[in-house]
């Protein structure tokens, strides 16, 4: 009687396996594969400056003037590089070249994107990178101080355009 | 006077335009494009701006000559040390002043991955601008471009809020199979950015590194006619489309015929055996390297030799040359 008991457990457990041993001969089985593409996406808040009046010769921080500008990169999904140029210089002033100062009718444009620890020298001739490896979601803060001319040769209005960009790091 | 002018001078106006919309909400991708010249096209590959803003805006997309002076296309020393790098080894990507800590222009393009820590790295490098000015673009939807600047074009309509616009890139390389551009990898960037008719403080945008590897096309040449069960070797070269020269091969190319694949030697040869079957079919042969345009050729064997054909045309001509003698001799005979 015991040993028929035993035999009638050992079977029951042997036919519990049983449904196990089907799943394993199977010879195929799906699974989902996920994927995103990479993108870049930007938005500048302000994108305006109004500096003002500036007395040649003098300089002006556009967070102590104005605002700090932000590239909200939130919608980004790779590591990214952001970079300045001057694409429009005004119509009688023009922007100092790399490694030069104001001069005559000449302003200079500098940016820091770390509390002016260290900073960049924006020209017309090319981008130049003022924060590198920004990771993805983060928001970039910058600052601009503009060193007027040391003199000009005309009272009009002058209006600069500055173009951000975003790249792959 | 001159004091008084001084004064006046001394105080000025600079305003930037004044709105209140946001700059830019702007969507650009791919994010970076690895590609090569091709061969049948022009084409190289294809972009989508998105404007994401509430109202609508023009495309502006510019390319752009990265880390050099636009006016002079002299190298920029604090920029350069941005340029891509590629491990060949685990892929990783990276720029140079990360694969050289503390690069400085000019130094030695040898640097380690910080990922796998290998040497085979891949440093893209500037365009030359003989290359460069055969790069443009061309609309690829719904929209027309309008060339404004040298590099330069906008979109002639502007695009809806959160619309798109798809562009293609191009590269006329017809003149650039010169041997000094073999093996070269450059860097280009495509700026893409959105615009409305006023005038902005800041404009954003965003730039796309395409990254092309010049390649010049292989070719195959069939050293032996392929016989069925019998084997046949095939020799292959590179150069320029219109084969003005054709080099062997300094770097890797793998043949493939039938699923078989094979190393070619230092000749630029690789022997395979034409399989043995009943019917006639085609197979396809196709060169393949790193840096190179893939070739590819479709061969059958040739049909068997019509011996029977032969001893034919043996024995007309046979009876035709006993004919005209014979006809001599009769002549003659007859004149007698």
């Amino acid at each position: 009687m015991k040993k028929t008991i035993i035999a009638l457990i050992i079977t029951t457990m042997l036919l519990s396996l049983a449904p196990t041993m089907v799943t394993a001969d199977q010879t195929s089985d799906t699974f989902t594969i996920t994927v995103q593409g990479e993108y870049l996406y930007i938005e500048i808040t302000p994108d305006t400056w109004d500096i003002g009046l500036v007395s040649m010769g003098s300089s002006t921080y556009s967070n102590t003037t104005g605002p700090y500008f932000t590239a909200d990169t939130s919608d980004t999904n790779v590591n990214i590089d952001l970079k300045l140029q001057i694409t429009n210089q005004g119509s009688d002033w023009s922007a100092a070249t790399s490694g030069n100062g104001p001069g005559a009718d000449t302003y200079r444009l500098n940016a820091s994107s770390d509390n002016w620890v260290t900073e960049y020298q924006i020209v017309t001739a090319s981008p130049t990178t003022i924060a590198t490896n920004i990771p993805p979601t983060q928001n970039q803060t910058f600052d601009l101080r503009f060193d007027a001319p040391t003199s000009t040769s005309t009272g009009d209005q002058q209006t600069i355009t500055i173009t951000a960009t975003l790249i792959k790091h | 006077m001159n004091m008084k002018k001084t004064i006046l001078i001394i105080l000025l106006y600079l305003f930037s335009t004044i709105t209140t919309q946001v700059v830019a909400l702007t969507g650009f991708g791919p994010a970076e494009m690895f590609t090569s010249n091709q061969k049948n096209t022009e084409i190289i590959g294809n972009a989508t701006l998105l404007n994401k803003d509430n109202i609508a805006k023009y495309g502006i997309f510019q390319l752009i000559m990265p880390y050099t002076n636009k006016d002079t296309y002299q190298i920029i020393p604090s920029e350069i040390g941005h340029a891509r790098v590629v491990c060949n080894n685990c892929g990783y990507e990276m720029q140079r002043n990360e694969a050289i800590p503390g690069y400085k222009y000019g130094d030695p393009l040898n640097g380690t991955c910080p990922k796998c820590g290998s040497h085979d790295l891949t440093f893209y490098t500037i365009i030359p601008r003989d290359e460069f000015e055969q790069l443009s673009i061309q609309p690829s939807g719904n929209f027309h471009l309008q060339k404004i600047a040298p590099h330069t074009w906008k979109t002639v309509e502007k695009i809806s809020p959160n619309g798109c616009c798809n562009i293609n890139i191009l590269y006329n390389a017809k003149n650039s199979y010169i041997p000094e551009n073999f093996g070269k990898h450059w860097e280009v960037h495509l700026r893409a950015t959105t615009a409305t008719d006023e005038q902005q403080f800041i404009m954003g945008g965003i730039d796309m590194r395409l990254l092309i590897d010049f390649k010049f096309p292989l070719f195959i040449q069939l050293l032996d006619k392929p016989e069925k069960g019998k084997n046949f070797t095939v020799k292959i070269t590179y150069g320029p489309p219109d084969k003005k020269w054709m080099k062997t091969p300094p770097t890797p190319v793998t043949v493939d015929f039938n699923g078989i694949k094979k190393q070619i030697d230092r000749n630029g040869t690789a022997t395979f055996t034409y399989p043995q079957t009943r019917g006639d079919y085609t197979y396809k042969i196709t060169a393949t390297g790193k840096e190179y345009l893939t070739a590819t050729q479709t061969i059958q064997a040739q049909p068997p030799k019509d011996n029977t054909y032969l001893l034919k045309l043996t024995f007309i001509i046979i009876i035709l040359c006993g004919v005209i003698i014979s006809s001599r001799y009769l002549y003659s005979f007859l004149r007698k």
